[in-house]
């Protein structure tokens, strides 16, 4: 384990994805074992120094982000440790991509990973992971069948499928421990071919979707739009692509259509340029001849994974999401598409459905929503920039927004945590939000592990008004056998924010700042 | 002059993939994202020369990068800005402590009086068996007529090549005549203390060399006569990574297509991008900052059990023999 305090090491830490919380850790600590989590949330513990996880850093509301004590770089654990074939013990600091080219010599794949392969396994354990290919095989999460945690005081566990300690932490958005092993389901590797169909009609789209999904017909499947003019269904086979009755609209009819409607509307006729560009970026990169052979895409996770930077493309991942029930689906999609046209010009739209495996515990006050039904939905909203800057409060407000619809009717978020957590309680209720801080309070005496991201620490900045400056830490911590130099005493900006349930405010003063 | 783009850095991450120096450490400040996420923050390069100096000019980050930022540029204009303020290769004084560890047996690949060289940061005069351009900005002039340039690795640490290279670029009908200058000056050229001047020559059989030639590369030729070499499977390709990662279009179909053709091994990731050693670049020598090269071999072949190697980079050549305990061969060394 190495502890960097330098200038460089903290800055390139200061932000996440999502660009709206910033702050400079007190010390960014590079593990290389489970021993040397342990040891940092003991010596954590024991002086109450809070300890924020980041592993691909992609999360968008500032979950690992901190401005106050040590951020843990989980990373250095970045091996594939055995496998198998059926599944393969892997760390938890590698990301889906390390993860896929380990094993890929052995012919085999991941089960079920997020879309960006940059993503960690741990975090993406912590909050889901949803893929094209969740219609059939579930969550990230669902994939793991054993666990090695760290517990918030220091205690290497192992637990696996039928503990309740497993049902905590997978899906417990790093609240109930550390993950730093699993043993995930693995599967052969396969190519996939892929074929689009284009809709005039979000809700025939997605009611195509769900019969596919219910009859488990497809190997994988979403729907991405451009606005609300271009709906493409994308199927995934890895045998032989078959047909399907379908309601979309053949492509020259559906250009026809296109055409004709951009003719009546002709104050939208710039639009087309937009529609164009979007087109040319797209689908050559389905195409690239570098991942074709036998008109199969090979590798197609890393040809989304790093289509989704060029496709998504702003400085910002702008994000928000709804995870419904199917009887819901189409209305929170219309209703999000309004919200969408009333903040940006462009914007896209992506669909996916998530098997969900009967009522794991696991599931409560999480991204899967509760349901009897086999599966669930999630709907993501992200502007199209187009190189036009907009403030954060334009961004958080738009975020508000689509949250609202979720609370109105019912169900859950991907992204509930960071600057996203005033939803918490409005979404889940009192009761449930009050029964999970009591475990998280037991498992973490000090709370100090990922302490802002979902519930409010015990005592939220109540020793000083918010904006003044507090030491974030003595530096009077020494550890065992001496490995470690302990940080220089910083100040950091108090952070006021969302220790009170209600809707986010779209100021800055609710991120926690800080600078050089 | 290319822009300084590190403001369209998004922090996606794409580019610590294939870092080699992410590989050793896991230091994401060392990384491109990390350069850019901290320049970003209004850091100077005199806040950041570990992570300046860390880089090893792969070029992995640029052929990856979504929004092109010029990772490469960027870190040689910081490099200059620290030269000219006495900021070297191994000099910071306030970077962390950072783990790796002197490596006696790295001199093997860089030669020991390069290698010690640059230990000490570039300063002073170049050692003279590292060839008399050193000192100088513009160091290689160029050849009368279309010449083969071997390159310092070739001619100092591998003359054993020589006799195997001149067979094969006869037998394709190139000129042999040598190009009996000093170093061309890359390695300065990374090392911030020249700009590159490109001089033209016939073949270069060091990658490294393309900094300041404008000439063919040797290993490319070699990929255009594959029928002339007795390659057979199992085999480990070390494609040369910088070629490939800064000219993909061109060069990346020539090592796939050897890939196809032979099922071997290669250094190309799920990204269709090339890995590095280090050799070959100024961390791949000496000195607190140098990259592990025994470990970056190591992970290179973590999942190949091909018994030869082959590769047409000198000093990745010399780096394979050293650390690989396999047999490992320059690819004119194959020839039929």
């Amino acid at each position: 384990m190495l502890i960097r305090t330098d200038r460089a090491a903290r800055a390139c830490y200061r932000t996440d994805g999502g660009q709206i919380v910033y702050g400079f850790a007190d010390s960014v600590v590079h593990v290389r074992a489970p021993e040397d989590v342990a040891e940092v949330l003991r010596a954590a513990q024991r002086d109450r120094i809070p300890v924020t996880c980041r592993g691909g850093g992609l999360t968008t509301g500032g979950e690992s982000v901190t401005a106050h004590g040590i951020l843990l770089d989980l990373k250095g654990l970045s091996r594939l440790l055995e496998c198998d074939g059926r599944t393969a013990w892997v760390e938890a600091g590698m990301t889906w991509h390390h993860v896929a080219e380990a094993l890929r010599p052995l012919g085999l794949d991941y089960t079920s990973a997020p879309l960006n392969m940059l993503s960690t396994v741990g975090g993406t354990l912590g909050v889901g992971g949803i893929d094209v290919n969740s219609p059939r095989h579930g969550c990230s999460a669902d994939q793991a069948v054993e666990l090695e945690v760290v517990t918030p005081t220091g205690d290497i566990v192992r637990v696996k499928e039928g503990d309740d300690y497993l049902e905590r932490v997978l899906l417990g958005y790093g609240q109930f421990g550390v993950i730093t092993k699993a043993r995930i389901k693995v599967r052969p590797y396969r190519p996939m071919t892929v074929r689009h169909f284009l809709y005039t009609d979000i809700g025939v789209a997605l009611s195509d979707m769900m019969r596919l999904v219910e009859r488990d017909a497809v190997d994988a499947c979403a729907i991405l739009t451009l606005c609300d003019d271009v709906i493409a269904l994308i199927l995934g086979f890895e045998d032989e692509p078959q047909d399907f009755a379908l309601r979309h609209t053949p492509e020259p009819l559906f250009y026809a259509r296109l055409a004709a409607s951009f003719a009546k509307r002709p104050w939208r006729l710039g639009d087309i340029g937009f529609l164009m560009r979007r087109k040319a970026d797209l689908l050559p990169a389905l195409h690239d001849p570098l991942f074709m052979q036998d008109e199969a895409v090979h590798d197609r996770t890393v040809v989304f994974s790093r289509l989704i930077w060029r496709y998504w493309g702003g400085p910002e991942i702008v994000i928000p999401d709804l995870a419904i029930t199917k009887a819901d689906f189409e209305s929170a999609a219309r209703r999000g598409i309004d919200v969408c046209k009333k903040y940006f010009p462009y914007f896209t739209l992506y669909a996916v459905m998530i098997r969900k495996f009967g009522h794991r515990p696991r599931y409560e006050m999480s991204a899967i929503p509760a349901t009897g039904d086999e599966h669930v939905c999630g709907i993501e909203f992200s502007p199209l920039v187009e190189g036009v800057r907009y403030s954060r409060d334009h961004f958080q407000s738009f975020k508000n927004a689509i949250y609202d619809i979720g609370l109105e009717l019912g169900g859950s978020y991907y992204r509930f945590g960071g600057v996203m957590k005033p939803y918490i309680r409005r979404m889940f209720g009192d009761e449930m939000v009050n029964r999970h801080r009591a475990m998280k309070q037991a498992l973490d005496p000090a709370f100090i592990l990922n302490r802002d991201v979902i519930f409010d620490p015990p005592e939220a900045c109540n020793e000083a008004s918010p904006g003044t400056k507090l030491h974030a830490a003595t530096p009077s911590v020494s550890f065992a056998g001496g490995q470690l130099r302990w940080w220089r005493p910083q100040t950091a900006e108090c952070d006021p924010s969302g220790a009170s349930p209600g809707k986010v405010a779209s100021s800055p003063q609710n991120t926690a700042l800080g600078d050089v | 002059m290319t822009a300084l783009n590190f403001d369209d850095c998004i922090g996606c991450g794409l580019c610590i993939l294939g870092c080699p120096a992410f590989e050793e450490t896991g230091f994401d400040v060392l990384t491109a994202r990390g350069r850019n996420k901290a320049l970003q923050a209004g850091l100077a390069a005199g806040d950041m020369v570990e992570p300046i100096w860390a880089c090893t000019l792969c070029g992995y980050c640029d052929a990856i990068c979504p929004t092109r930022v010029h990772n490469v540029e960027i870190v040689l204009h910081l490099r200059r800005e620290l030269v000219e303020v006495g900021l070297m290769l191994d000099a910071a004084g306030d970077t962390p402590e950072v783990r790796l560890k002197p490596d006696s047996t790295r001199d093997a690949v860089a030669g020991s009086a390069l290698a010690s060289w640059a230990a000490s940061g570039f300063s002073g005069t170049a050692p003279s068996s590292v060839g008399s351009g050193f000192s100088r900005t513009v160091l290689a002039p160029p050849p009368p007529r279309p010449a083969l340039v071997l390159g310092c690795t070739i001619r100092e640490r591998a003359p054993h090549l020589i006799p195997s290279i001149k067979e094969f670029l006869n037998r394709i009908g190139r000129a042999t005549d040598l190009c009996e200058e000093g170093c061309c000056g890359s390695f300065e050229v990374e090392a911030g203390r020249a700009m590159p001047a490109h001089s033209s020559a016939g073949v270069v059989s060091d990658p490294i060399c393309l900094e300041q030639y404008d000439a063919e590369f040797l290993g490319v030729l070699a990929m255009q006569h594959l029928d002339l070499f007795e390659l057979k499977p199992p085999f480990y390709y070390f494609a040369p990574h910088r070629l490939v990662n800064r000219d993909h279009a061109r060069i990346y179909p020539l090592y796939d297509a050897l890939r196809r053709r032979f099922g071997c091994d290669t250094n190309l990731d799920l990204n269709r991008l090339a890995r590095s050693t280090s050799a070959g670049s100024v961390q791949g020598m000496t000195g607190r900052d140098a990259r592990d090269i025994g470990a970056a071999v190591a992970r290179l072949l973590t999942h190949s059990r091909a018994e030869r190697i082959v590769t047409c980079s000198p000093a990745d050549y010399l780096a394979f023999r050293t650390y690989s305990g396999r047999e490992t061969l320059f690819i004119t060394e194959c020839l039929r």
